[in-house]
């Protein structure tokens, strides 16, 4: 009986034990962890660690998180099977990738130290020991269409190096102005696509600038094969943190994205595709996508994406100066083609918007955009469907490459400030009074206002593409509050965002494959790295629920490889920040 | 008419109808993989006129079409000055070896 009693207690015991271990199985949650170690097998910390999403599995086409002070990584809950990469200055990933199932806990991810920065160092790099002005009138000719010196480009300069020739010198500058006609001829059919423009040819100038000094200015730069990199920094503090997660989403080809933002649900993007008449819809947590036609029977190529204040998504087109608008609640369009009269066609590039970054019309009901096709700011009538515009006055001594390119309203919705890409100046106009009121010049025509912001105290953040500058400037005051450099100066910076909830400047860069974040505050700087090369970046959104950041890598010329995606980035910083 | 004859019409016939056909097609390759950026039949623009390059490499046609369809996938220099050819990563190695036979039957044209 004692012994049946023992026997008793014991299978008791082990089905007990047998539960609580199936239990444990069970209970262990299903996710992705591990750790990121160098050749000695010391911690890592702040490596980026990219899981690309396997074939057939669902959820963001890769997913990023970076590394802590002891090398752990985490990715979200939910990821999928797929490959690991790790990513990180001076080192390179031991092996090619690392298979992962959805269920993979304490992954090992081995490094060795790489002093070669070439596979890592974002194009910028190679510029660094360009002298300003020469490095700002490159940013401001080549970044235009793609990085500089993208890979591609490197390539051709080591093709120069490998060819026979007895002056360097005069065989890079007879190179480099070859390929910058090859470029004009390319881009000119690229951009032509809307059948408004004219037949390519290689003898005129046009993206590349006119061969001749665009090509000597190349060879002045670029003065080996530029195959190795070393010394290269972010030259600020990280700003990600172990709960920092970047989702990037690639849409079906063709995959021209240009702009990508939320509306009313911080889980669906809306992405432009520019090599057509689309949006594409993505549910950013499956994965899933869908084309929303833009109803047009010409080529429109969506470009700029603004948020409605009721949620509706603006978007403006690349080619034939049309604006249509999206009510995501019954994917409903509304499409207005411009004529501003005799058949004049505006190139709209920027609709009027806040510091909320909701369009903003002005008192009557006028949304206003800049004219980049006219150097000038118009308006147009939703209601009626009537547009007109302003050429923007002449710049003292500023000819030549007048482009009116940003544009903002201030929040009382009397002005509107624009600026002037390729002639390094910005400037208000009265919409009540329809009267160009300032005009402020930066002392280096080609400094570049590319795209700027507007604070809730209506001070402007302008992002300066050539001069690798942030200008703050308050225009209650009518004061430049400072002028800043950023932490890499050939970084390219295309577009500043303001930050509503954090107070923060987002500056989104072509040239680096970082976004910086600037605090008006203390006047600094941070540092978010991105997960791949050629991250040419566009502008950044403020999703104002989640606090993420919305923005999409542009990549549109096919002949400079890069990734076109969209991405939705958790900066890992809430509760701090709380929408 | 004899047999021999009429075999050779024939096949005249089916040359003569082919070699429009692969002119046709390469004229739209050339154009679509932007070839013309740099090449002409005759002139010489960016890179030199295909009828030059056809004449340069009459002597060993299989050894010229491994060369340059090499150039045109992954570009390089030295045969005609110090600029590089640039390279076409829009050209498959098959598509290429079909544009170098082309490019060398332009020398008698």
């Amino acid at each position: 009986m004692e012994t049946r009693m023992e026997d008793c207690r014991s299978l008791i015991r082990q089905g007990a034990l047998a539960a609580a271990l199936m239990l444990a199985a069970c209970t262990r949650p299903a996710g992705i962890d591990g750790q990121v170690l160098d050749a000695d097998g010391h911690a890592l910390a702040g490596a980026m660690v990219t899981l690309q999403r396997g074939v057939g599995e669902q959820g963001p086409s890769a997913t990023t998180v970076f590394t802590d002070a002891e090398g752990h990584f985490k990715l979200p809950d939910g990821a999928p099977a797929g490959q690991l990469h790790a990513r990180l200055l001076n080192y390179r990933q031991a092996e090619d990738g690392t298979s992962v199932k959805a269920s993979s806990h304490g992954v090992r991810i081995s490094m060795v130290a790489e002093p070669d920065q070439a596979a890592v160092a974002p194009a910028s790099a190679w510029l660094a020991g360009a002298a300003t002005e020469d490095k700002n009138r490159l940013v401001l000719t080549c970044v235009s269409c793609h990085q500089f010196p993208a890979p591609a480009v490197r390539n051709y300069a080591r093709l120069i190096d490998e060819t026979p020739h007895e002056d360097a010198a005069d065989a890079r500058r007879q190179s480099w102005q070859a390929l910058v006609k090859y470029m004009n001829y390319i881009s000119a059919w690229e951009f032509g696509r809307g059948g408004n423009d004219v037949e390519p040819d290689p003898n005129r100038a046009y993206s590349g600038g006119d061969a001749g000094p665009t090509g000597a200015l190349i060879a002045k730069v670029l003065t080996g094969p530029e195959q190795h990199m070393s010394g290269y920094s972010y030259g600020a503090p990280l700003l990600a943190n172990a709960r920092t997660v970047i989702r990037e989403y690639e849409v079906p080809a063709p995959n021209a994205v240009r702009e990508a933002i939320t509306l009313d649900d911080p889980d669906t993007l809306y992405v432009a595709d520019v090599s057509s008449n689309r949006i594409v819809k993505v549910n950013a947590v499956t994965g899933a996508m869908q084309d929303l036609q833009i109803p047009l029977d010409r080529p429109m190529g969506p470009h700029t994406l603004v948020r409605g204040a009721d949620d509706t998504l603006w978007a403006t087109s690349f080619f034939h100066g049309t604006v249509a608008q999206l009510d995501p609640k019954t994917s409903q369009w509304q499409v207005w083609p411009l004529d501003l009269g005799g058949g004049k066609v505006p190139g709209v590039h920027d609709l009027s918007f806040g510091y909320e970054q909701n369009l903003l019309t002005d008192a009557t009901g006028l949304i206003w955009y800049s004219d980049i096709g006219n150097n000038g700011v118009g308006w147009f009538d939703p209601k009626t469907g009537k547009a007109g515009g302003y050429p923007v006055l002449p710049v003292k001594g500023r000819v030549g490459g007048e482009q009116t390119y940003g544009l903002v309203m201030s929040a009382d919705r009397k002005h509107i400030w624009y600026c002037q890409l390729g002639i390094g100046a910005f400037g208000s106009f009265n919409v009540e009074t329809r009267k160009f009121e300032t005009t402020v010049q930066f002392e280096d025509q080609y400094a570049g206002p590319r795209r700027m912001t507007i604070s809730d105290q209506d001070v402007l953040y302008l992002a300066l593409y050539g001069a690798g500058q942030l200008a703050e400037y308050d225009t209650k005051t009518q004061q430049m509050v400072g002028v800043y450099d950023l932490p890499d100066r050939a970084s390219a910076p295309y577009s500043a965002t303001w930050d509503p909830l954090r107070k923060v400047v987002w500056v989104a860069t072509s040239n680096a494959d970082v976004i910086y974040r600037f605090n008006p505050a203390d006047k600094s700087f941070a540092v978010l790295p991105l997960p791949r090369q050629n991250a040419f970046l566009r502008m950044i959104q403020v999703d104002r629920h989640s606090g993420e950041l919305i923005t999409s890598y542009g990549n549109i010329v096919e002949y400079v490889h890069g990734p076109r995606m969209a991405l939705k980035i958790d900066l890992g910083d809430r509760p701090e920040v709380s929408p | 008419m004899s047999r021999n004859l009429w075999t050779l019409m024939v096949a005249a016939g089916l040359l003569c109808m082919a070699a429009p056909a692969i002119a046709a097609d390469t004229a739209a390759m050339l154009k679509e993989k932007r070839c013309n950026a740099c090449h002409d039949a005759d002139k010489a623009l960016i890179g030199p006129p295909w009828k030059a390059i056809a004449l340069r490499y009459q002597a060993d046609k299989q050894q010229a079409i491994d060369a340059l369809a090499r150039k045109i996938v992954s570009g390089g220099g030295g045969a005609w000055g110090v600029v590089p050819m640039v390279p076409n990563e829009h050209v498959s190695a098959a598509e290429a070896r079909e544009l170098a036979a082309w490019i060398l039957e332009q020398a008698a044209r």
